[in-house]
């Protein structure tokens, strides 16, 4: 249930980010929601479930962007595994530190995909604009506290019927026959 | 005294009415076998007139207060329904705008369409690459409709990109702006010939020698040595030429003829499948 909630998310995101969001003007930048999705999964989901969850998102950009098939799963499980070994030793998950964790992760993505494009695709290019990576971090540390805010209201729902589905086996008091 | 008043009474009425009968027969005489007014007819008649439509003019205007007091009672109402008529009308002609650029988006792209000699197909952008690192976008058409990897993508303005591979249900374009996409040109004028490459958000022309005489506003096409593009189609035109001291080649900036945020339809030609041969 789980899963299938965010993968339909996820997918919903992508679709709003090539569609609508497209058409936004340039100079105010095409907010990367689904990266926003991938953070929250890195941070919040456990490991098993986040893997999966991020394999698939993955999967889904690589049939919306670019033409190198693998390599958003490899940079978002290697984006993943990262933040997960930080939280080890950082408290990645406090409202304050969440903006400047989602600008420095878009930096380590784009820096993941531009080393992966050289070392595994080396005749081909991707482009490198600091302004548009400069606008897009900014964007994404603005939007990473509301929307961290409403993923976490959706799990926390999600979790709550399970709960309910699981729970009403037995009703009543079990020590009353 | 009072008996001589007495006795001349009648004969004074009889004068005074003999005088007034033959008046009268005088006038009417006068009048008799006229068709206009006579002086006291149009005195009479200009005062009449005068009084008439000072008596009109009051009437109206009080009849004018009493139905304007009247058509009051229902005039909220009405401008309700009169606002609400402005707003459909308003959407009816944004619907009829829109359906007018399209039609004339459309018949732009057909008339292009049967200028091109191979067969061809028109297609719609669904969506666009949402990272920042690639420039490509998917269409609606597919390897079902004959739409196979590496066909030009073009519109009426010039070149858009190739397909990068079909599935079943949509294509995807990658951008001629992309930094990996290559197509093999040549300038209209002189025929000074070189290769473009995307720079996210126009060309760099590449391998043209210094020797070469250049200028911005020079128009770009397509040789047809590459074997994608057919020979001719406008690519873009020169807006900045920069000779260095060192190396062999110009350094020459190149403007898109297509404006690629504003892309709504495409046409992809369709070269050598099984559908066209």
């Amino acid at each position: 249930m789980f899963l299938t909630v965010l993968s339909i998310l996820g997918a919903c995101l992508l679709i709003a980010q090539t569609t609508v969001l497209a058409r936004m003007p340039p100079w105010l930048g095409n907010p990367d929601l689904l990266f926003l999705l991938v953070l929250f999964v890195a941070v919040k989901v456990d490991t098993f479930r986040g893997i999966i969850l991020v394999m698939i998102y993955g999967l889904m950009m690589d049939i919306f962007s670019g033409f190198v098939p693998g390599l958003y799963p490899a940079v978002y499980l290697g984006l993943f595994l990262t933040i997960r070994y930080a939280s080890r030793h950082v408290i990645v998950d406090e409202p304050v530190h969440l903006p400047p964790l989602a600008a420095a992760s878009y930096l380590f993505c784009s820096g993941a995909i531009f080393l992966y494009m050289t070392i595994f695709n080396p005749g081909t290019d991707i482009l490198w604009s600091w302004r548009d990576l400069l606008l897009q971090m900014f964007i994404l540390a603005i939007l990473a506290l509301p929307s961290f805010h409403v993923l976490g209201r959706i799990a926390a729902r999600i979790a709550s019927n399970r709960r309910r589905i699981f729970s009403t086996a037995k009703g009543g008091n079990r020590f009353i026959s | 005294m009072r008996k001589r008043s007495k006795r001349t009474r009648p004969i004074r009425q009889f004068l005074v009415i003999s005088t007034c009968i033959v008046l009268f027969g005088v006038l009417a005489l006068s009048f008799m076998g006229r068709k206009e007014l006579t002086l006291p007819h149009r005195l009479i008649f200009d005062i009449l007139g005068t009084a008439q439509s000072g008596v009109t003019g009051i009437i109206n205007y009080v009849l004018d207060i009493r139905n304007d007091y009247i058509d009051l009672i229902g005039v909220k109402k009405e401008n309700a329904r009169l606002r609400e008529e402005i707003k459909r009308h308003q959407a009816l002609t944004v619907d009829y705008r829109e359906a007018l650029a399209t039609n004339v988006r459309l018949r732009k792209l057909l008339d292009f369409k049967e200028q091109i000699p191979q067969p061809t197909i028109t297609a719609r952008i669904i969506g666009r690459d949402p990272s920042e690192w690639f420039k490509t976008f998917s269409i609606d058409r597919s390897s079902s409709d004959g739409v196979g990897k590496g066909m030009p993508v073009v519109t009426v303005e010039g070149v858009v990109g190739q397909i990068l591979d079909g599935g079943n249900h949509r294509a995807k374009v990658l951008q001629a702006i992309d930094p990996n996409s290559a197509i093999e040109v040549l300038i209209q004028d002189t025929r000074t010939q070189g290769i473009i490459k995307g720079t996210g958000d126009s060309y760099r022309l590449h391998y043209v020698l210094r020797n070469n005489e250049i200028n911005p506003g020079d128009l770009l096409i397509t040789s047809g040595l590459g074997g994608v593009f057919p020979k001719g189609l406008p690519v873009g035109r020169v807006s900045s030429v920069v000779s260095k001291r060192r190396g062999m080649f110009l350094d020459i900036e190149v403007e898109p003829m297509v404006d690629f945020s504003k892309l709504e339809n495409v046409i992809v030609i369709m070269k050598s499948n099984q559908l066209t041969e």
